[in-house]
């Protein structure tokens, strides 16, 4: 591991943390929109008004004794998942995959009682996996099948994608993908797989660029060896759509828009990050600042999400 | 199995734990049944302090020496309830009392328990005797600094220095640029240059 001169990474126009935080999240991103995205719940209920589509909302559990209904609900149910609203980092998700009589079998195989999951509940409530320890409320979610031809791609775990949205304009986007050694998280950090995806206008099906573990280049994915060069996402347009209807719901300038392929219901919205993070470029291999620029150098910024998506596909295919 | 494990800690039957109140290191025997974990304790009187009753005990500091020849220490603790212990073998009830105390377990040692000491000693500092450290310590530092003759001159002679100074922070706090470690983060960027 060496060093890196900082002038080259001016030239390679990388987006750093110091300037992220104060010249764009400071900026941009006003602060009463921040509990619209730290809370999964209301980021699902703003979005739908502008027809963004999001895991199908089985049940909410907000007080203790809602939570004696988790059992007829979930009665018939084969597979969902419980997330903490407030929670981050994945920290607190269960996900259950299938039935067994009635136990329910979570994603590792293991089989709990309906009681675990409502222990499981009231942790939530009490604000165990939420920031802070404040008291949260849980939501049961429809489970998310991926896509058979990009869940190949990925060890276990539901890829994701990540697009970075500018006041609106989709600036750049990975596929994440889970590996052994992330243990089927899709957590950078932990060792998943980013794979930059191209914004620009010669790939309408968005395709992979470059990908990076460990932020260092790899060619093949290294659990199952597709290549990862040239993969190619369906609905790639829709997805690129989907992100700027965020910006028009949350008014975030910038933010990091986090979304999974369902095979039945197409592109769903995951989750909203008001501090997306830097590794994006990375996966890349390009700098988000010539991008950002660009943006910020807009005269008459375009209205609608479509048009913004398009002056996207034009310009940042070069950058 | 590994990821049931994640953040939890496993213990054994017997494991050495860091008694804050006595900054002793003892032995304990792990009992997963229990509910409050009990302590040898001798000499135990009760008494009532600023209305509230309270404990008065030794505990024996561990060493080489002969069961009931060792050192004892004498705590204080205030009673959070009282308990009564049914035994199978034994008629009477035996009565105990508990009070909380504070211990660590399951930290690497590598055999000494200093780190730990001074941190348990900053955690327990209450706030006056804190703040009298943490001044002493600032006025020690700004001493050695201002007898410099240098800095004695010149903030004595030229005291608007000191809106540099600010100006120099608040500088700082603007800035922008790569920070030291990420030129080492992103080293792989080379690369694509």
């Amino acid at each position: 591991m060496g060093w890196i001169s900082p002038f080259t990474l001016n030239r390679l126009g990388m987006l750093n943390m110091n300037r992220r935080n104060v010249d764009y999240i400071a900026r941009y991103n006003d602060r009463t929109s921040y509990p619209l995205v730290d809370n999964k719940l209301k980021t699902k209920l703003v979005v739908a008004e502008y027809d963004v589509k999001t895991p199908r909302l089985l049940q909410v559990v907000s007080q203790q004794h809602e939570i004696f209904h988790f059992r007829e609900m979930s009665a018939d149910l084969a597979d969902f998942a419980i997330k903490p609203a407030k929670g981050s980092g994945g920290k607190g998700i269960t996900v259950v995959t299938g039935r067994d009589g009635d136990e329910f079998v979570k994603a590792s195989g293991a089989r709990i009682g309906v009681d675990v999951l409502e222990r499981h509940l009231t942790n939530i409530l009490a604000g165990l996996y939420s920031l802070a320890g404040a008291s949260d409320v849980a939501i049961v979610e429809n489970l998310v099948q991926s896509t058979p031809d990009l869940a190949r791609y990925s060890f276990q775990g539901v890829p994701d994608i990540r697009i970075v949205v500018f006041q609106g304009y989709p600036v750049m986007a990975m596929l994440r993908l889970a590996t052994r050694a992330s243990d089927g998280k899709a957590n950078l950090h932990q060792g998943a797989v980013g794979v930059g995806l191209g914004v620009g206008l010669d790939i309408a099906t968005g395709r992979g660029l470059n990908a990076v573990q460990y932020n260092r280049p790899v060619l093949l994915h290294p659990d199952n060896g597709l290549t990862l060069e040239n993969l190619v996402i369906e609905d790639w347009e829709t997805m690129l759509i989907m992100a700027p209807h965020c910006y028009e719901a949350t008014g975030l300038g910038y933010m990091g828009v986090d979304l999974v392929v369902d095979a039945q219901q197409g592109p769903l919205l995951l989750e909203l990050n008001a501090r997306p993070g830097l590794a994006i470029q990375m996966a890349n291999g390009r700098g988000l600042r010539p991008r950002l620029q660009k943006v910020e150098a807009l005269r008459r910024p375009h209205y609608s999400p479509e048009k913004r998506v398009k002056y996207a596909m034009a310009e940042f295919g070069y950058l | 199995m590994a990821s049931q494990l994640k953040g939890k800690l496993i213990v054994g039957e017997v494991e050495k734990f860091f008694l804050t109140a006595a900054e002793t290191v003892y032995n304990a025997r792990i009992d997963s049944g229990a509910e409050t974990s009990s302590i040898d304790a001798r000499n135990i009187v009760r008494f009532e302090r600023d209305g509230s009753n309270w404990v008065r005990f030794d505990v024996p500091v561990p060493g080489d020496k002969e069961p009931g020849s060792e050192e004892l220490l004498t705590l204080e603790k205030e009673v959070s309830r009282r308990v009564r212990i049914l035994q199978s073998n034994v008629e009477d009830p035996e009565r105990r009392v508990v009070a909380f105390m504070r211990m660590l377990i399951g930290i690497p040692t590598s055999g000494t328990f200093m780190p730990v000491l001074i941190a348990v000693a900053f955690v327990q500092t209450t706030l006056i005797p804190g703040l009298v450290a943490f001044l002493s310590v600032v006025a020690i530092c700004a001493y050695l600094l201002m007898s410099a003759p240098l800095a004695g001159h010149l903030t004595f002679n030229f005291p608007e220095l000191h809106l540099v100074i600010l100006g120099l922070i608040l500088l700082m706090g603007n800035y922008t640029g790569y920070k030291l470690s990420e030129l080492r983060r992103f080293t792989p960027m080379k690369v694509y240059d």
